[in-house]
């Protein structure tokens, strides 16, 4: 069985109310490389018949707004959809929280990265906790019998090829084909018929700070005229840079 | 069951009937026969409507036929490019995935306020960009030219800031639920406030709105910009113009709504202006490719056709010897653009308004 990690996060399409000491964002959405782990996940349960199992991880203002990217997934081809409701806190703290509920599965898949978690510690940190496996920047899976056959990239085009032993926790970074589209008629029917169950663990509450320092803004000045003039008044600016 | 004799005018008709793995004939008699087939190509109709406009028995090929096809086709493969922009419509209300509150950027760009229709509630004239006359950078100049030309008619106009895409190319995509739900959203914002008309620019929006919102009840009267301003065309004093143009017909204004004459009653008042007609005009125009999401699905069409639609239309517009090709949908520009400047052409693209704006000047 699959479980599939997905995160709700700042739409950075929406923007942010930035303030010295909060970050608010307008909306939420889910994690796009969370997204890419449904995908593969509701991939190999088309070629290998895996059950897949997606948690969504949202805050209070999240909490309604994930709804959405877990219905996608059960439109997808996911059997069933949980969410856990989290405090102001980090992510160690949610996988520890979520460590014991996530032992049931044989692999677990999540986003690599998450707009607001840019270390990459999170898929880690559950495998960590659950003494198994982890392999980071995923963009293929390929099951042979215990074993979890992954492409990990490496840039440039170059990956390598894992053998991993399940259970194991993978890290997705990127889709080999397209993703699927739902079609709002039938998000619509799943939202109508499927169910979210809510998971009712205590996550712990840490303490995050946020300070909003604003680099000094560079002066800029645009200089105007034909471009020998433009070229004079560079050739200046220059000789003053250079002394 | 339609009444379809089988006789291949609609296949013979297909600007990109020879790229097509199934033809219209072929899909119509495979939706008859209730076993269907398709491919990518699926993808290709720009609704250009011309089969549908030739078929002697009346067959709704591109309004019906072909968006169920693709309907099915959707939960199948969609081409990337396209499965994108129908999540950012679904997700942001426009193709682009830009946020909603950046809707009303344009109106910064002018040199007086726009009304907002959320704040005043109450105008003679509703001004629907679309998503393109909103957010993207070239159309933006039709529709700030367009408001221009309202403020100096003196037009008491507004525009609305939580206007969500109508839904046009979502519903010829066989999209039909998120169609239905765009048209949802927008009427109830519509709802909301007093207007007599609503005008704008994009004769795809303009097709909804005039004959596939009233399905869910919308009654408002809706005008094409050009149909507007050739109604008032008495108010203009136009300046005398040295330019040699020629007139491209919107699909959805022409062939599917059947107004040729709106910009041609235009066209023929501003003095100096040498008018020809392209060789295909009116019903016969050859489509600029935009339609039914063509406008999203550029790799997949260059992947599948020798000639962008666009291509062909410009250089038979080019071959004319004209300076510059007017429209009067607000999608032609990116199209007809991107083409000369992929052929390398020296030809200029302008939509009705601003060839009356420059005559104005």
């Amino acid at each position: 069985m699959i479980g599939v990690i997905v995160r709700a996060v700042p739409d950075l399409v929406e923007g942010l109310e930035i303030e010295e000491e909060e970050v608010k964002p307008y909306k939420y959405i889910a994690n796009e490389l969370d997204e890419y782990a449904v995908e593969h996940a509701v991939n190999l349960k088309e070629k290998y018949g895996e059950t897949v199992e997606v948690i969504g991880i949202a805050n209070e203002d999240a909490y309604d707004e994930i709804d959405e990217a877990l219905y996608t997934a059960i439109a997808k081809g996911a059997d069933k959809a949980y969410k856990l409701l989290i405090p102001r806190t980090t992510g160690y703290k949610v996988a520890e929280a979520l460590s014991e509920f996530l032992k049931k599965y044989d692999m677990i898949l999540t986003g690599t990265l998450a707009v607001d978690e840019f270390y990459g510690v999170f898929g880690a940190t559950i495998a960590d906790l659950l003494n198994v496996p982890y392999v980071g920047g995923v963009k293929g899976i390929e099951l042979e019998g215990d074993y979890a056959v992954v492409k990990k990239e490496l840039g440039g085009g170059a990956y390598l090829v894992l053998k991993v032993k399940k259970p194991a926790v993978f890290g997705i970074v990127s889709l080999e084909k397209p993703p699927k589209y739902v079609p709002f008629s039938k998000l619509r029917s799943v939202m109508q018929s499927a169910e979210i169950e809510e998971l009712d663990l205590d996550v712990e509450e840490d303490v995050i700070n946020v300070r909003f320092v604003e680099p000094p803004k560079p002066e800029v000045e645009f200089i105007e005229g034909s471009p020998e003039e433009v070229a004079e008044k560079l050739v200046e600016i220059i000789k003053g840079l250079i002394r | 069951m339609n009444p379809c004799i089988q006789c291949g005018v609609c296949s013979g008709s297909c600007p990109y009937g020879e790229s097509l793995d199934f033809t219209p004939r072929m899909l119509v008699l495979m939706s008859n026969l209730g076993d269907l087939d398709f491919t990518d190509t699926i993808w290709l109709c720009s609704s250009c409507y011309l089969c549908t406009y030739r078929c002697p028995s009346g067959i709704k090929i591109t309004d019906e036929i072909l968006p169920k096809i693709r309907e099915i086709a959707l939960e199948r493969n969609v081409p990337e490019e396209l499965s994108r922009t129908l999540m950012n419509i679904m997700r942001y209300g426009n193709p682009f995935g830009l946020p909603q509150r950046e809707r009303i950027e344009w109106t910064k760009e002018l040199e007086f306020d726009v009304p907002i229709l959320e704040d005043v509630k109450k105008t003679d004239v509703l001004f629907i960009p679309g998503c393109y006359g909103s957010y993207h950078s070239r159309c933006k100049e039709v529709t700030k030219t367009i408001a221009r030309l309202f403020k100096m008619m003196g037009v008491d106009f507004a525009i609305l800031k939580g206007e969500k895409c109508i839904g046009d190319h979502c519903r010829l995509l066989g999209e039909f639920g998120l169609f239905e739900n765009l048209a949802a959203k927008n009427m109830k914002l519509f709802s909301r406030y007093e207007f007599n008309k609503i005008i704008t620019p994009d004769a795809h929006a303009f097709n909804s709105l005039k004959n596939e919102y009233p399905r869910f009840g919308f009654t408002a009267k809706v005008l094409h910009h050009s149909q507007f301003f050739a109604e008032h065309i008495d108010e203009f004093e136009f300046n005398e113009l040295d330019y040699k143009v020629t007139y491209h017909d919107p699909c959805f204004l022409g062939r599917k709504n059947g107004d040729y004459h709106s910009c041609r009653i235009i066209l023929n008042r501003i003095p100096g202006l040498k008018f020809v007609e392209m060789k295909r005009n009116k019903e016969m125009a050859l489509c600029c490719g935009a339609g039914g999401g063509g406008i999203w699905l550029d790799s997949l069409v260059k992947s599948r056709v020798r000639e962008r639609l666009a291509e062909r239309r410009v250089k038979e517009a080019y071959k004319l010897g004209v300076d510059v090709i007017v429209t009067a949908c607000i999608l032609d520009i990116p199209m007809f653009e991107d083409a000369i400047k992929v052929l390398g052409l020296d030809l200029k693209v302008m939509d009705i308004s601003e060839i009356m704006m420059e005559a104005l000047r």
